[in-house]
C-alpha cells in the first residue's frame, strides 16, 4: 500500500560505470570537500567560474554525465542569482559610493556591487554543481558502506541511514496519495503563508500515524534479521582506497592549485584571508 | 492460520521468532518455543534462523536497495563469510524463482517481486519454518498465483514448515494440513485437520468472521437442498469427483444451465458515464501512456468491477473518473457534461472515491467530524459548528447504523480497521453522491467486515446509485459485479457482463485473472471449456431448482 498510487513508479537507473563512479565514495568526498573549502576562501567572479567549468567537464569526461543534466538542476541558482544581485544593489556599501555602471530611475548598478554579486552567485552555483556531481556518481549503498568501511562509522548508524533514504521517498508518495484522498471528502487547500499551519495540522497525523507504522515495522524487519545482534558483521562487498583513488585525489588538488595560483599570477584572484 | 480481523493473528506470529518479548513492548506470559528453543531465552537472531518472518507488506521489511543486498542483510549481520553468503544469495533467489534478478533494484519490481524478494531474504537465513502474515493482500490474482506457487513447493520439498496467514484460503487449502483459528478476543478457537474445520466446525468458524473455502460453502449449500454429497471434499479435483458421486447432480445441472442462460437481461440501461477514448500518462504526451483508448459508458444503477493485474491502469482510470486527477476535455462525461469542465465542488458533490487507506482520507478529530464535515465543510474539526438540526440528526442515524455512536466523539484514527473502513465509505455516501467509487475495499478485510461493506454498496445502488469497484477479488466480481471491465496494460480487454468474460478462460489467463472457484468445480464437473453461468454457489441452485422435482 505504500506505492505511489497517482504518479510514474520511480525506477531511478544504475549511475553507471564512469572513472568518478568506480571512485571511493570517501576519497570523493573528500576531494568535493577540498575544492569546496578551496572556494570558501576565494573571493573572485573568475576562479569559481573556472571550476565549474572545469567541473561540468570532469562530470562529462569522469562520470558520464550529459552538460544539459548537469546544468537542468541548476535554474533555480539562476534565480538566485538575481536575488544577489538585488541585495547587492541595496544592500551593499560601496554600491552607493562607487560610479554607476547603468541605472534605472532610482536604481543603479555600480561596478563592485555587480562584481560581489557574480562572485557570490558563481560560487554557489559551483557548491551546487559539486554536490550534483558527487551524488550523481555515487551509489547510496557504496557510501553507506565505504563510511563504515573508511571512517570507522558505527555500522548501526550508517545502515540506519540507509534505511532512512530508502523511506523518504515512500514517505513523499504518501503525502501525495493523501492530499488527493482528502481533495476527493471536498477539503479545499487554502494558500498562502498564514494556511501553512492549517496545512500542516491536515496533512500531519495521516503521515505521522503511517510513518511510525512503517518505522516500527522496518525496525522489526530489521531485528529479524539479526541486525545489531553482534558489535560486528561481514561484508559481502568491502569498500576499498586504491591507488587510482589517491590519484584521483591529487589531480584535483593540483588542478584546483593551479587555477587558483595562474589566476592569482594573472591578478584576477583575490583572497577572503591575508 | 485463521481468525477475524483484529484478533491477535499477527501478533502471535511475532512470537515464533522472539520478536515478542525481546523487541515489542508488553506484557508477555506464558511459555513459547519454536524448534525446541524457548524463545523467552533465547536471542531473536538465533529464533530468527528456526523460524522466518515475512510481513505483509513487502516494502516496509526491505532494509537496503538492490535485491542482492537485500538477500543478504541477515547473513551479513550474523557475520557469515562472504563466500558462503553469495552461494546462499544464489540458492534463495533461485528457490523463489527469481534467479538473474540478483543486480536489480528493489524499486524497479512488481509488487509480487518484491514479496518474493522479502521471502528469498528471509529463506536466506536457512529457517525450517517460515511464517507468512497474508503475503497475497497487495497482489494480484496472477502474482499470488505465482508466490503461492513458490511456497507450495517449498512446503512439498518437506523441508520447510510453513505458517500462513490468510483470509481466504481457496487456492492453498490442497495442501493445508492443519487449520488454526483464533477468536475474536485473542484466544484459540479450533485446531485440527482442514476437513474437520471446513466440514465439521464450519458454523463455529463462519460465526467469527472466517471466510469458508468456497468449495465447502459450495457442497454445503448443496446438502442443504437435499444432495447427498459424499465425502469432505476441499480441492477442486477432490470437489469435482465428490459431486461426480452424488447421484444425479451433473444431469441435472448440465440442464438447468441452459435453461439458465437463455433467460439475460438485455434492457438498454440509462448511462451515467460515457469515457470516450481516453488517453492518459503521467508525464504528458512524451511520457509513457498508463491508459491507451479506453471507451465504455457505465449505467446509472450498475455495480462495475474494473479488474486487472497491478499496473494495468484500475487506480488511474478511477481516478480520472472521480477528479483525482485531470482528465484531458472531451473524453470523460459525467450526465452528459465533461468531466474537464466541471469545478472540484461540483464533481465531489456527484461522485465520492473511497481511497484504499481509510486514514488517508480523515479530515476531522471526531468520528461524529467525520460525517459532519462531508455535510458542511464549515462544520469545524470537531462537527459542531454551522450544523443544523436536521445534518445532526442524519449523522446520528449514519453512526447509528455504523455501530459507532458511542464512538461518535473518539478520534477516527483509534477505530479498527474494519471500523474505519466502514466510517470512510459513510463519510461519502451521507453526502447522496451519484456515484461511488472503491479502491480494494475488501483488501485484508475478514468475511463479516466485507460483507458489511457489500451490503452498504448494495443498499447504495438500490437507491439508485451507482458503484464502481477496483477489485482482485474473482468471488466478489461474480456475485455483486453487473458490469465488469478489465484492463490489460492500460486497454479494455473486456467489458460487459462478467459470466460473458469467464466463458473465455484463455482471456481470463491472458489478462492474469482466474475463473471464480464453483467456476472451475463446474469445469470439471460438466467436462467443458468454460464455466458456463455456474460462477457461484447460487447459481449452482438455481440451476438444480430451474426444473421439476424428479430425483426422489
Amino acid at each position: 500500500m505504500s506505492v505511489a498510487l497517482f504518479g510514474p513508479a520511480a525506477a531511478p537507473e544504475g549511475l553507471g560505470t564512469g572513472y568518478l563512479q568506480r571512485r571511493n565514495p570517501t576519497v570523493k568526498l573528500a576531494a568535493v570537500v577540498l575544492v569546496a573549502l578551496a572556494l570558501t576562501f576565494i573571493f573572485d567572479p573568475a576562479t569559481p567560474a573556472v571550476l565549474v567549468v572545469l567541473m561540468v567537464l570532469a562530470g562529462r569526461l569522469g562520470g558520464r554525465l550529459s552538460v544539459p543534466s548537469q546544468l537542468r538542476p541548476l535554474w533555480i541558482f539562476a534565480l538566485a542569482g538575481i536575488a544577489i544581485l538585488l541585495a547587492n544593489i541595496f544592500f551593499n556599501k560601496e554600491n552607493a559610493t562607487a560610479p554607476a555602471l547603468a541605472s534605472l530611475g532610482p536604481i543603479t548598478i555600480t561596478g563592485p556591487a555587480l562584481w560581489a554579486a557574480g562572485t557570490l552567485w558563481l560560487r554557489l552555483l559551483a557548491f551546487a554543481l559539486l554536490s550534483l556531481v558527487f551524488v550523481r556518481t555515487t551509489e547510496p549503498q557504496d557510501f553507506i558502506l565505504s563510511l563504515v568501511h573508511q571512517l570507522h562509522l558505527n555500522y548501526r548508524v550508517a545502515f540506519g541511514t540507509m534505511v532512512g533514504y530508502r523511506v523518504l521517498p515512500l514517505l513523499q508518495a504518501d503525502y501525495q496519495t493523501i492530499r488527493a484522498a482528502q481533495r476527493v471528502r471536498g477539503v479545499r487547500e487554502a494558500r498562502g503563508a498564514l494556511h501553512l499551519w492549517a496545512h500542516f495540522r491536515r496533512y500531519a497525523l495521516p503521515l505521522l500515524t503511517g510513518s511510525v507504522r512503517r518505522a516500527g515495522r522496518v525496525a522489526l524487519a530489521m531485528d529479524a534479521r539479526a541486525f545489531g545482534a553482534f558489535p560486528g558483521r561481514s561484508y559481502r562487498r568491502r569498500m576499498t582506497v586504491g591507488l587510482g583513488d589517491w590519484l584521483f585525489l591529487g589531480v584535483v588538488i593540483v588542478v584546483v592549485a593551479v587555477v587558483v595560483a595562474a589566476l592569482w599570477l594573472a591578478g584576477v584572484a583575490r583572497f577572503t584571508v591575508g | 492460520m485463521l481468525g477475524p480481523s483484529g484478533s491477535g493473528k499477527s501478533t502471535l506470529t511475532l512470537c515464533f521468532d522472539g520478536l515478542i518479548p525481546h523487541s515489542v513492548e508488553g506484557d508477555y506470559a506464558g511459555r513459547v518455543a519454536v524448534a525446541g528453543l524457548v524463545v523467552a531465552d533465547n536471542p531473536v537472531h538465533l529464533l530468527s534462523q528456526r523460524a522466518g518472518l515475512v510481513f505483509q507488506d513487502p516494502e516496509s521489511q526491505f532494509c537496503t536497495l538492490t535485491v542482492e543486498d537485500e538477500v543478504a542483510f541477515g547473513l551479513e549481520n550474523l557475520g557469515v563469510p562472504p563466500a558462503e553468503i553469495e552461494k546462499a544469495i544464489d540458492g534463495a533467489l533461485a528457490s523463489v524463482g527469481l534467479a538473474g534478478y540478483r543486480r536489480r533494484r528493489l524499486v524497479t519490481l512488481s509488487g509480487g517481486e518484491k514479496q518474493r524478494v522479502a521471502l528469498a531474504s528471509v529463506l536466506a537465513m536457512g529457517p525450517r519454518i517460515l511464517v507468512l502474515d497474508e503475503p497475497s493482500a497487495n497482489l494480484d490474482p496472477q502474482a499470488t498465483a505465482e508466490l503461492f506457487d513458490v511456497i507450495r513447493r517449498l512446503v512439498t520439498d518437506r523441508r520447510h514448515t510453513v505458517v500462513i496467514i490468510e483470509h481466504k484460503l481457496d487456492e492453498l487449502i490442497e495442501w493445508t494440513d492443519s487449520v488454526l483459528a483464533l477468536d475474536r478476543d485473542g484466544r484459540l478457537l479450533f485446531r485440527g485437520g482442514p476437513e474437520e474445520a471446513f466440514y465439521e466446525q464450519a458454523a463455529l468458524l463462519s460465526g467469527t468472521g472466517v471466510w469458508l473455502p468456497q468449495t465447502a460453502e459450495l457442497v454445503a449449500s448443496l446438502r442443504e437442498r437435499g444432495w447427498r454429497v459424499p465425502g469432505s471434499p476441499l480441492g477442486v479435483a477432490d470437489t469435482v469427483a465428490a459431486l461426480k458421486a452424488t447421484p444425479g447432480l451433473a444431469g441435472r445441472l448440465a440442464a438447468g444451465g441452459a435453461a439458465l442462460r437463455a433467460s439475460t437481461d438485455t434492457t438498454p440501461g440509462d448511462p451515467l458515464y460515457r469515457i470516450d477514448d481516453l488517453r492518459f500518462g503521467y508525464e504528458g504526451r512524451k511520457g509513457p501512456s498508463v491508459l491507451r483508448g479506453i471507451s465504455l459508458s457505465i449505467d446509472r444503477g450498475a455495480f462495475v468491477a474494473i479488474a486487472g493485474v497491478n499496473g494495468a491502469g484500475k487506480s488511474t482510470l478511477a481516478a480520472l473518473l472521480s477528479g483525482v486527477l485531470e482528465p484531458p476535455a472531451g473524453h470523460v462525461f459525467l450526465d452528459g457534461d465533461d468531466l474537464a469542465s466541471l469545478s472540484a465542488t461540483a464533481l465531489s458533490a456527484k461522485v465520492g472515491h473511497v481511497f484504499q487507506n481509510p486514514e488517508h482520507q480523515f479530515v476531522a478529530q471526531t468520528v461524529f467530524g467525520e460525517l459532519a464535515f462531508s455535510l458542511s465543510p464549515r462544520a469545524g474539526r470537531k462537527g459542531a459548528r454551522h450544523l443544523t438540526e436536521a445534518q445532526r440528526v442524519l449523522v446520528n442515524e449514519w453512526l447509528d447504523r455504523l455501530g459507532l455512536l458511542p464512538l461518535a466523539e473518539a478520534s477516527p484514527f483509534a477505530l479498527s480497521h474494519g471500523q474505519k473502513r466502514r466510517l470512510s465509505v459513510a463519510a461519502m455516501l451521507i453526502r447522496g453522491q451519484s456515484a461511488l467509487i472503491l479502491d480494494e475495499p475488501t483488501l485484508g478485510q475478514d468475511e463479516t467486515q466485507a460483507a458489511r461493506l457489500l451490503t452498504m454498496a448494495e443498499e447504495f445502488r438500490q437507491a439508485g446509485g451507482t458503484v464502481i469497484m477496483i477489485t482482485h477479488d474473482m468471488q466478489l466480481i461474480a456475485r455483486h459485479a453487473t458490469q465488469l471491465l478489465v484492463l490489460v496494460d492500460g486497454r479494455v480487454a473486456f467489458v460487459g457482463e462478467p459470466a460473458a468474460f469467464f466463458r473465455r478462460p484463455e482471456v481470463v489467463a491472458a489478462a492474469g485473472l482466474t475463473v471464480p472457484l464453483p467456476g472451475r468445480v463446474a469445469m470439471g464437473l460438466l467436462d467443458r471449456d468454460d464455466p458456463g453461468p455456474f460462477l457461484t454457489a447460487e447459481a449452482f441452485l438455481a440451476a438444480l431448482n430451474s426444473l421439476p422435482e424428479e430425483v426422489s
